[in-house]
């Protein structure tokens, strides 16, 4: 992921730690395309994403002064969009909420070359169909390769409680696919 | 590939590939509406930059109208506490005071006592500010039977020796004894309240009297305030003397039973502790 040159970059860097409000604005305007859908991953509404985002933005501005040069600028904002993220998600206790197990279907076995793919639009609308606390522990783990430990210390759970989470995400992923291609097969 | 690629399978490895490339649709301008608004309100200026006109450059020393008070208010306090007091002493230091004067009043008995035996120098320095002795005026006044006692015990035993037949010039006295015992505070006390009392017959016309000499008091002992009243008045010799006596009170001796061969190696007797 990159979205901008060096040159543009350290142009617009040099306008945003003068607190130019435009330069600020480039620089807000052509990392978003790329910082959404990392935010998208874990949140499903975009309006609470994209506000969520603007929280980690400002962080960004506020933290420019301490950004070295030798870094990649894209996974330092990335870093810190994901930090906000998991704070608030932590804040909002979302990675707390228990488990019903009759609001769920039973998993049945289905096979994955569907799922093999699907467009990123079609994933995170998978995404969506995951409650909150098993979309966090199935982000983590998948997308930025977190291991059990590190999410049970991100989320404040247990290892075994994020290995458990982490299958049953994958089995509603399975069967919310399943039940959308049978639904797209009966169409066509 | 990551070392964890093997956990993961096919499909889920496949989905962070397309997410990794994946870009969301632009942002409106209701996204960066709102993202200004936060810049605006949340002070994104850079710390390092100059302060900036508006409500971002008064942000870095927002806590100043009320951490003044409190360092001004903790540092008042702690000079109240800390500065030594000198006026209005308390009890204790009247305590202390009174038992500076009693010890002071034992030294002066004592050098009384000498004076009995024949070393009258010093106690006579005493004496000839006014005009006669004060050992002389409680003894007759009467007000102090024991000091008088003292007095008596020690101006006693020459009574053949008249006391103008060993009086000394001031001025020597002055060279030759310590400095006046009447410029202790507690005997200034006793000795001044006996001397109101009695009278004195002197000549109209005589020589003016002598001034008396200026009170001097010894310098109070700077105490500071924080210091607890146990602490001014601790006496940790009398302790220990106390706690000496309690041990040895407690010590029994008990006769040994003498063994059949006594070779005189054994303990007559036994200490209990």
């Amino acid at each position: 992921m990159q979205f901008i040159t060096a040159r543009e970059r350290n142009k617009l860097l040099a306008a945003c730690r003068r607190g130019d409000r435009r330069g600020q604005e480039m620089l807000y305007r052509k990392s978003f395309p790329f910082l959404l859908p990392l935010v998208q991953r874990y949140l499903r509404d975009r309006a609470e994403a994209v506000s969520v985002l603007n929280q980690a933005m400002l962080k960004i501005f506020q933290s420019l002064p301490d950004y070295r040069e030798q870094e990649r600028l894209e996974g330092w904002m990335a870093t810190i969009v994901r930090r906000t993220v998991l704070n608030f998600i932590r804040d909002e206790g979302r990675a707390r909420r228990r488990f019903h197990p009759e609001a769920y279907p039973a998993p049945t076995s289905v096979a994955n070359t569907g799922l093999e793919n699907l467009a990123a639009e079609d994933i995170l609308k998978l995404l969506e169909t995951l409650p909150d606390y098993l979309r966090v522990v199935f982000s983590l783990y998948v997308f930025d390769d977190y291991s059990h430990p590190e999410i049970a210390r991100e989320l404040d759970i247990t290892a075994v409680a994020s290995r458990w989470r982490l299958a049953k995400a994958r089995e509603l992923l399975r069967d919310a696919y399943l039940s959308t291609h049978e639904i797209n097969q009966q169409r066509s | 590939m990551s070392p964890k690629d093997h956990k993961h399978p096919e499909w889920e490895r496949k989905w962070r590939d397309t997410m990794t490339d994946h870009q969301s649709a632009p942002a409106t301008e209701e996204d960066w509406l709102s993202m200004s608004a936060l810049l605006e309100g949340g002070a994104a200026a850079p710390p390092e930059t100059p302060p900036q006109a508006g409500p971002a450059g008064g942000t870095t020393w927002n806590f100043l109208p009320w951490l003044l008070p409190v360092v001004v208010t903790v540092s008042l306090a702690t000079a109240y506490w800390l500065y030594p007091r000198e006026a209005t002493p308390t009890i204790g230091e009247e305590l202390a005071a009174d038992r500076w004067a009693t010890e002071d009043a034992e030294d002066g008995t004592l050098l009384l006592s000498d004076e009995a035996s024949g070393r009258q120098q010093a106690p006579q320095a005493v004496s000839d500010d006014r005009g006669q002795s004060a050992g002389g005026s409680r003894q007759r006044s009467g007000m102090n039977p024991a000091s008088g006692a003292r007095a008596t015990a020690s101006s006693g035993p020459s009574p053949d020796a008249p006391p103008e037949t060993q009086r000394t010039s001031p001025q020597d006295a002055a060279g030759k004894t310590p400095p006046p015992r009447e410029t202790r505070p507690a005997e200034n006390r006793k000795a001044g309240g006996e001397a109101e009392g009695e009278t004195v017959p002197r000549a109209a016309n005589g020589p003016p009297e002598p001034t008396p000499p200026e009170r001097v008091s010894r310098p109070r002992r700077r105490i500071p305030r924080w210091m607890p009243q146990i602490a001014r008045d601790f006496d940790p010799d009398a302790i220990w003397k106390r706690k000496i006596e309690r041990q040895i009170a407690k010590l029994r001796v008990e006769p040994q039973r003498q063994p059949k061969a006594d070779n005189g190696l054994y303990p007559r007797v036994r200490v209990r502790y």
